[in-house]
């Protein structure tokens, strides 16, 4: 084992979200490490994207604290953090990838520009650099670099899902959120897209956390996984571990129910 | 991928485990009690027991794949011990990379990948080099008799023969200290399970420690050094 | 700040109109003026303030009115521009409403004047110390193109978060393969804010750039001031190989010549005929008064071929 591959990146303690009196989520600890791929996985309104949300600082929670790993000052809670660190560190050193594209890219710029925002902002002022960068990312993500200047609206889900995938990772981030990254797509494209973010997570040694209610995603690409149900974590352990020796009777049920193609 | 460890053993002591069927009312179904086992290196260890015993799961336990209720499962590697049963779910997976290797009958399939880096995955994933791992790759699969045309096929499409030789080759294609097999010539030619048996031989005589399940006795007898009994426990209901 | 640039103006006007002294009552000067100072003292950052109705409707300059009309004392002298021209109706009309209510000078000439309101231009004729230029603003905020939420531009502003902005840039030129932005083109003030400079072409960008006059901005629909205090810089956003160029023509001015100012293009007949002359009227008829020609040898030594121009329209 490498001391990268020891590093711990993100901790999560006693994480706590009500809404008014409803619980988002409740007294959820866990530790991600470098190079470590989570998922998490519950039904809806189990309260995994209220963790996710709270995890990436989109949300501020309740109680409870959330570590990350920063790269200029190690291990800070992210709400002790201004504002403009906490945004920078969005940009910069973590990726979201959402369900929607809509909610992760400019659908009224092209999908170059798209990818190049994110290094523009980051201060990159040599526009054949940007569009050389945004290229090769396009390419990585498997997709036609003939269609880079046309708009998001014009391309397929699969299509807008991977551009959104590239604007992500051309910052280099060390930790990428996904929120149903495969959800609301055709099947066969759901499998190409798994294996595209299967790869890449593995070349670049990326770590991630994936909120997903499809076992199939999770099982394909997560290390790690939890459970979750009623705002609570009712399992957790190694992904095959979970899905082919669930302990929790809520897991045995949600083994229990998929389908087996 | 030439040998990496000089000594290695695995040792099962007390290992219990139960399945609890909450969807079933919370049956409960014990599989192993006190099971207790030892593997040097090379050494070939074969499960035996009549069907349903608890062999497949006793290996899946050592791979951490089922979680286990007591008892301790320890992998000595040169000076290091691991304890399958505490590791965190990232030191399991650094295990599985590079420590325990796990051939079943069956192969997990992965879309669009074609069969030569289904081969090749697990040696790049530990950080050789391209150009090398699909050299072992082709020497495998060559071995294995899978022809040349398919490789850069998905193995989705091949037959049951064929997707069970592409996974065999894949468990083979890092030298693993601990290896697990369970039943991997089960419908396999004669031709075949020759050369898995030869691949199961060099691994006991580059020193690995296998555990494994063969039904075919003419393969047991080929590979294993000793026979271990996993006997069915009374059910309690 | 140079008290003599914002002069006291409580004088009432003369009661021929009715009015106060420039038409808004002195509270709403005073609070103006109050949003001003604030603009003045964050160079680029856009102050809210609580815009009045004026008897104008929106988009005719509203903002700057408000402006002109809290910083405009009894011995100003103003000039109003719309398209660098002073002869247009905005521009008539504005400077007849101020010549009205507040009673002051108006003159056509850039170098008369104390304070300057304009609408889609800046003089040619430097600007001098001791000078206010104000412009009308239609739309404040930079980023209002690629984010709507004000909430979340203002949050942009405040962490200098504007690669966004470059987005835009980055668009023109892989589209038209040249930065093709050509009005309101985005700076930087005093190497923190991002600014609109309101829609004047790009070819005043250097302009903007440590100019010795106070220049005001003032967005009467969106209520927001912003300044651009004297020398301060302000640099046009670009890109390291795609840098910052101005307009060009290949013709000079055909009734002046001139071969440095911003030139409009003039239909003169519906045979296709036409005529590049200076957007700046009073620069233009500066430099025929002093004997400079263009290529036109019909040109006429004053302002009536723009008259005329404006007519046939």
């Amino acid at each position: 084992m490498t001391l990268e591959e020891e590093r711990l990146l993100l901790r999560v303690t006693n994480l706590t979200k009500y809404y008014d009196l409803i619980i988002g989520c409740r007294n959820i600890s866990f530790d991600l490490y470098r190079g470590e791929v989570l998922g998490i996985v519950g039904e809806s309104g189990s309260g995994k994207s209220t963790l996710l949300n709270c995890i990436s600082a989109r949300m501020e929670p309740s109680a409870g604290m959330v570590e990350y790993d920063t790269r200029a000052e190690g291990l800070k809670d992210l709400f002790q953090l201004s504002e403009a660190e906490r945004r920078m560190l969005m940009r910069t050193d973590w990726g979201f990838v959402h369900q929607n594209p809509c909610d992760g890219l400019r659908m009224g710029v092209s999908a170059g520009a798209n990818i190049g925002e994110r290094l523009m902002a980051v201060g990159a002022r040599v526009y054949g650099d940007i569009r050389e960068s945004a290229s090769a990312w396009l390419t990585r993500v498997e997709f036609d670099t003939d269609r880079m200047d046309h708009l998001p609206r014009t391309f397929s889900g699969g299509m807008q899902q991977r551009v959104q995938i590239a604007r992500n990772l051309v910052t280099e981030p060390r930790l990428v959120f996904m929120d149903e990254p495969t959800g609301g797509l055709d099947v066969s494209v759901q499998a190409r897209l798994l294996d595209l973010l299967r790869k890449l997570v593995d070349d670049l040694g990326l770590s991630a956390i994936i909120v997903t209610h499809d076992l199939t995603v999770a099982r394909m690409l997560s290390h790690r996984l939890i459970v979750m149900r009623g705002g609570e974590v009712v399992e957790s352990g190694l992904t095959d571990q979970v899905l082919d020796d669930p302990q929790h009777p809520y897991s045995q049920l949600l083994v229990s129910s998929i389908l087996q193609a | 991928m030439t040998k990496q460890y000089s000594s290695v053993s695995l040792a099962v002591k007390d290992l219990s485990k139960t399945f609890v069927l909450h969807e079933q009312g919370g049956t409960k179904l014990p599989v192993l009690n006190a099971f207790d086992m030892q593997v040097l290196g090379g050494e070939c260890v074969a499960l035996v027991g009549p069907s349903g015993a608890g062999k497949s799961t006793l290996l899946k336990c050592i791979y951490a794949n089922y979680l286990s209720d007591s008892g301790s499962i320890r992998i000595n590697l040169d000076d290091t011990t691991h304890d399958i049963r505490s590791a965190p779910p990232r030191e399991i997976v650094r295990l599985r990379k590079s420590t325990i290797g796990y051939v079943s009958q069956f192969l997990r399939v992965i879309p669009r990948v074609s069969s030569l880096d289904v081969v090749g995955e697990p040696l790049r994933s530990i950080g050789v080099d391209e150009r090398l791992a699909s050299d072992k790759a082709r020497e495998l699969l060559t071995r294995l008799n899978i022809p040349e045309r398919l490789w850069p096929l998905p193995p989705a499409t091949f037959s049951g023969g064929e997707q069970q030789r592409v996974n065999i080759a894949r468990g083979f294609a890092i030298d693993y200290p601990v290896l697990l097999l369970d039943e991997p010539t089960a419908a396999l030619d004669r031709a075949n399970g020759e050369v898995v048996i030869e691949l199961i031989n060099e691994a006991k005589d580059r020193g690995a420690a296998i555990i494994g399940i063969f039904h075919d006795e003419e393969v047991r007898d080929a590979v294993a050094t000793s026979v271990a009994e996993v006997a069915p426990i009374q059910r309690a209901a | 700040m140079n008290e003599q640039t914002i002069p006291a103006s409580g004088t009432p006007a003369s009661g021929k109109t009715g009015y106060n002294f420039a038409y808004l009552d002195e509270q709403t000067k005073r609070m103006i003026r109050r949003t001003i100072l604030k603009a003045v003292s964050i160079p680029g950052y856009q102050v809210p303030f609580g815009s009045r109705e004026m008897p104008l409707p929106y988009g005719w300059g509203t903002g700057g009115i408000q402006v002109t009309a809290s910083v405009i004392g009894p011995d100003d002298t103003l000039k109003v521009i719309d398209q660098g021209a002073d002869d247009t109706t905005n521009a008539v009309s504005i400077r007849r409403f101020f010549a009205r209510t507040a009673g002051v000078a108006t003159t056509d000439e850039t170098g008369e004047a104390t304070v300057i309101q304009t609408r889609h231009r800046i003089p040619e004729e430097p600007l001098k110390h001791g000078q206010i230029l104000v412009y009308q603003v239609p739309i404040p905020e930079p980023l209002r193109w690629l984010e709507p939420r004000e909430s979340e531009t203002r949050k942009m502003h405040a962490l200098q978060e504007y690669g966004v902005m470059y987005v835009r840039l980055y668009e023109d030129i892989s589209k038209y393969g040249h930065i093709s932005t050509a009005y309101d083109y985005p700076v930087i003030v005093n190497s923190r804010y991002l600014m609109r400079p309101s829609p004047i072409p790009k070819f005043d960008n250097p302009k903007m750039d440590n100019n010795p006059a106070l220049q005001l901005f003032g967005a009467g629909r969106e209520k927001r001031i912003y300044a651009v205090p004297p020398y301060t810089s302000v640099k046009s956003l670009d890109f390291k190989d795609y840098p910052f160029e101005i307009q060009k023509w290949e013709e000079d001015c055909a009734l002046c010549g001139a071969e440095n100012s911003f030139l409009d293009e003039i239909i003169i007949d519906d045979q296709g005929g036409r005529m590049f002359v200076c957007s700046d009227s009073d620069y233009c008829q500066k430099r025929r008064e002093a004997g400079y020609r263009g290529k036109d040898p019909s040109a006429p030594r004053g302002n009536e071929l723009l008259d005329d121009a404006a007519e046939s329209a």
